[in-house]
């Protein structure tokens, strides 16, 4: 124990060593900080069974990383899997906000609704079942799967536990052993996973996996609580819920869609990460960060424009859409090839992309979500509308060329309440310098 | 009462504009002064204030000119008892709906607006002229139907609204128990279609936000309109039993205050609290019964919240609850609300009985 040397990383990774590159969507090197406090779970949900999917692209030394995960139930070793990095980044850029025509995968980084925890040293397989139970912390179960050693306990009190997992190698933070106390009484149990390293060398895998469970459950929530414990300033959060009736949305807090569908300078293109991090800032900062953002709810066999192509039924399946083997059998009985998008189509898997902010004083508790059977397709939607530049031969295209002074100033006007940013400088960028035609004689004078 | 003040107002008039020829303006503490008595004054059933405060130590003319201020306050009040408290609840309603839709970003269109309000009344008018029951009067109490159900019911199949307003007055005219109604119209409507699934219909609860300005907005409302209906009793002690749970629960959990705290700042909970558990046709008439009627409300709600983890709690628990009501009053027998009584005294309703507690 002396040798371990501890630090929570919380549902984010709060250390600079752990920065990753984000990928995809972002595309500047400068924005490979973006977002970089951010979490990402993919929930798949029908009645009570849950799939959840914890992204994790944790860039650190492997023997450092653990987490400590509320779940329901115990779960059996056939209900844990480990999962592909590569299905939630394209989830994330399928679904990300999107300028038309353009495309790429995503920033953001790895999630995990619980605490993550970075250990120096692993102290060595399983804990000694009889000191467990002393502690009054029963080792329900014990796996390893893929390169993870995993160990699901429940405990008589939160005092046994931060014990059993200090003993283990685990740093809790202080604070911690309330938020634990108040899971052990709702009859919660802990989902610990650290890395084998035999394992992983022996796979090849230089990263490490998303981890995935399945289990039933009437609660259809997700433990950001243990998360926001000593947490190092908000964190962001992404929730990709993919359900068979509908949007999902959050009951105890409001979900408000981001603003979108608005015309943008053409720079924009250049800087689009930078752009929808302000966008995204000033939004939070709008609502008092005290609501939960809806980036995109759609209908996952289609998509217009497309960020990146909808997933495969493969893909679905390998994460958790457990129903879409019933509906491929039924569309083959119909005729019907799903493999081909079809607009408005329509599938029975629908994607309700969340994005949030929060902290221990803007989200006190669990997200709590509930389905609904609303199937409106909405997405961040940006528009760059390039000007036609061919010489104005006849009276409508010098009526054409007039008309764009007031379309630049629009959306100059658009990016500044959107981003916040200064429109004298968002007109240098644009090169564009407004004229004072359509300005009233009052407006002119104190300029 | 009603004479007597106008007498009384018509007096002191008269002399106040003889007085005010030598008096100086009346100052603006003394209005203070004036204002905090008005209040007192409001709370002791608007006395008439002849001689009332004779001893008081202020100026004779600023003693008149408060009185008139104190009585005219009063006549206001008895004026504004004698309307019809449904309207207070269908602008109210109507109020939140527009905010909702505005502000909130509330899933609901016009068109749903219009079939479910349009629903709610000619269903109530129907089935008043077939069971030739005195429909005018119904027809504010199907508008508030209506609208309680338009801030609730949220779908997307457009027919699941109009079958929800009508289920909603339909209830009124076949579960009765002793010319009451045995639920409240809106929230069987609501439980009805939510009953049959996310798929046709949701309640958007966590939708109405929690910040205190909105919150702060919906009490005043809500007591508005619970003080005209006379039912501050119940929504109070539903609301206090489900604070205690809350509190309670997060107390025993080890759980930070800001948690229950949140679950309180939810429109949707004062909404339920003042505008449908409120209701005086579909409560108990004893005080007793309304307490414990609340009370089993608030553990019904615990029970689908934190039993079976499911949203929706409040709206489950009071239907459920409501079977037990012609029980509850057969224990606690009162006199039946009327929404005539409304323009009597605050507390008339409760006062003209005694809660007889059963005997055996």
């Amino acid at each position: 124990m002396t040798t371990v040397r501890l630090l929570l990383c919380s549902l984010v990774y709060l250390s600079s060593t752990n920065l990753h590159a984000f990928c995809g969507f972002y595309v500047a090197k400068a924005d490979t900080k973006i977002f970089n406090q951010a979490s990402k779970v993919v929930m798949v949900r029908d009645d009570d069974r849950t799939v959840l999917t914890l992204a994790n692209d944790f860039q650190g030394d492997a023997r450092d990383f653990a987490v400590v995960i509320p779940v329901p139930a115990v779960l059996e070793k056939d209900q844990i899997h480990v999962g592909e990095n590569a299905l939630i980044d394209h989830l994330d850029a399928y679904s990300a906000p999107r300028l038309v025509e353009y495309w790429d995968a995503d920033p953001c980084t790895p999630p995990m609704p619980s605490m993550m925890m970075k250990q120096s040293a692993p102290t060595g397989g399983a804990a000694d079942g009889e000191r467990a139970e002393a502690l009054g912390v029963k080792i329900e179960a014990q796996y390893t799967v893929g390169e993870y050693d995993i160990v699901i306990l429940s405990a008589e009190q939160s005092n046994g536990l931060e014990t059993w997992l200090r003993e283990n190698g685990y740093k809790i933070p202080p604070g911690a052993s309330n938020v634990l106390d108040s899971y052990i009484k709702q009859n919660l149990r802990f989902f610990v996973a650290r890395v084998n390293l035999q394992e992983k060398e022996k796979l090849g895998f230089t990263y490490l996996r998303p981890l995935q469970m399945a289990y039933e459950s009437s609660k259809f929530m997700l433990p950001i609580r243990l998360g926001t414990v000593n947490a190092n300033g908000p964190q962001e959060l992404f929730v990709f819920a993919l359900s068979r009736q509908g949007r999902v949305e959050t009951t105890n807090y409001r979900t408000v869609k981001l603003n979108s569908d608005l015309e943008v300078p053409l720079f924009v293109r250049d800087d689009f990460s930078h752009f929808y991090r302000s966008m995204f800032d000033r939004a939070v900062q709008r609502e008092d960060m005290r609501v939960v953002f809806l980036e995109y709810a759609w209908d996952m066999g289609w998509c217009d424009p497309c960020a990146a192509e909808p997933l495969s039924n493969e893909e679905l399946r390998k994460l958790g859409v457990f129903w879409i083997e019933d509906t491929e059998s039924a569309s083959a009985k119909a005729g019907i090839n799903r493999a081909i998008p079809r607009p408005y189509a329509g599938t029975n898997v629908f994607i309700t992309r969340f994005h949030l902010r929060y902290d221990s004083a803007h989200f006190p508790e669990d997200l709590a979500f509930q389905q609904t059977g609303d199937r409106t397709n909405f997405q961040g939607r940006y528009i760059l509308r390039h000007p036609w530049t061919g010489e104005a031969k006849c009276e409508a295209a010098r009526a054409y060329l007039k008309s764009l002074d007031a379309r630049y100033r629009t959306e100059a006007e658009n990016l500044a309440s959107l981003t916040g940013w200064d429109i004298q400088e968002i007109y240098k960028k644009m090169n564009f310098q407004p004229t004072n035609g359509n300005k009233k004689w009052w407006q002119k004078i104190w300029q | 009462m009603g004479s007597r003040h106008h007498k009384s107002v018509t007096v002191i008039v008269y002399r106040i504009a003889l007085d005010s020829f030598r008096a100086p303006h009346v100052s603006d503490e003394a209005f203070d002064i004036a204002s905090t008595i008005s209040d007192k004054l409001a709370k002791s059933e608007a006395a008439p204030p002849s001689d009332a405060y004779s001893h008081s130590t202020l100026p004779d003319c600023r003693q008149w000119k408060l009185r008139l201020y104190t009585s005219s306050m009063a006549v206001m009040r008895q004026t504004l008892l004698r309307v019809d408290p449904r309207y207070f609840q269908i602008a109210a309603l109507g109020a939140l709906l527009f905010y909702g839709c505005s502000r909130l970003g509330f899933e609901i269109d016009a068109l749903q607006i219009t079939l479910t309000l349009t629903t709610a009344v000619a269903v109530q008018l129907l089935l008043a002229s077939l069971t030739r029951t005195n429909s005018a009067l119904d027809v504010r109490s199907a508008l508030i139907t209506g609208l309680s159900l338009c801030l609730l019911l949220r779908t997307n199949i457009i027919w699941c609204a109009v079958v929800a307003a009508a289920v909603a007055i339909l209830s009124k005219f076949v579960f009765r128990f002793r010319g009451k109604h045995l639920f409240n119209p809106a929230n069987i409507g609501l439980v009805t279609l939510l009953l049959a699934g996310p798929r046709v219909a949701w309640c958007s609860a966590g939708q109405w936000g929690s910040t205190i300005v909105l919150t702060f907005f919906l009490v005043c409302l809500g007591l508005l309109v619970v003080h005209r209906a006379r039912r501050a009793d119940i929504s109070f002690a539903f609301l206090v039993g489900y604070a205690l749970l809350l509190f309670g629960r997060s107390a025993w959990l080890g759980e930070p205050w800001t948690i229950p705290w949140h679950r309180l700042q939810s429109g949707a909970l004062l909404l339920f609290a003042f505008f449908m558990i409120s209701d005086p046709r579909s409560t108990p008439n004893s005080w007793v019964g309304r307490l414990i009627f609340a009370w089993l409300v608030v553990l019904g709600t615990g029970f689908v919240q934190f039993g079976l983890n499911r949203p929706n709690g409040l709206f489950f628990s009071l239907a459920l609850v409501s079977f037990l009501v012609p029980l509850i009053d057969l224990l606690f027998p009162a006199v039946r609300y009327e929404w005539a009584l409304a323009t009597d005294t605050p507390g008339a309703a409760n006062r003209s009985i005694s809660p007889n507690p059963p005997t055996s």
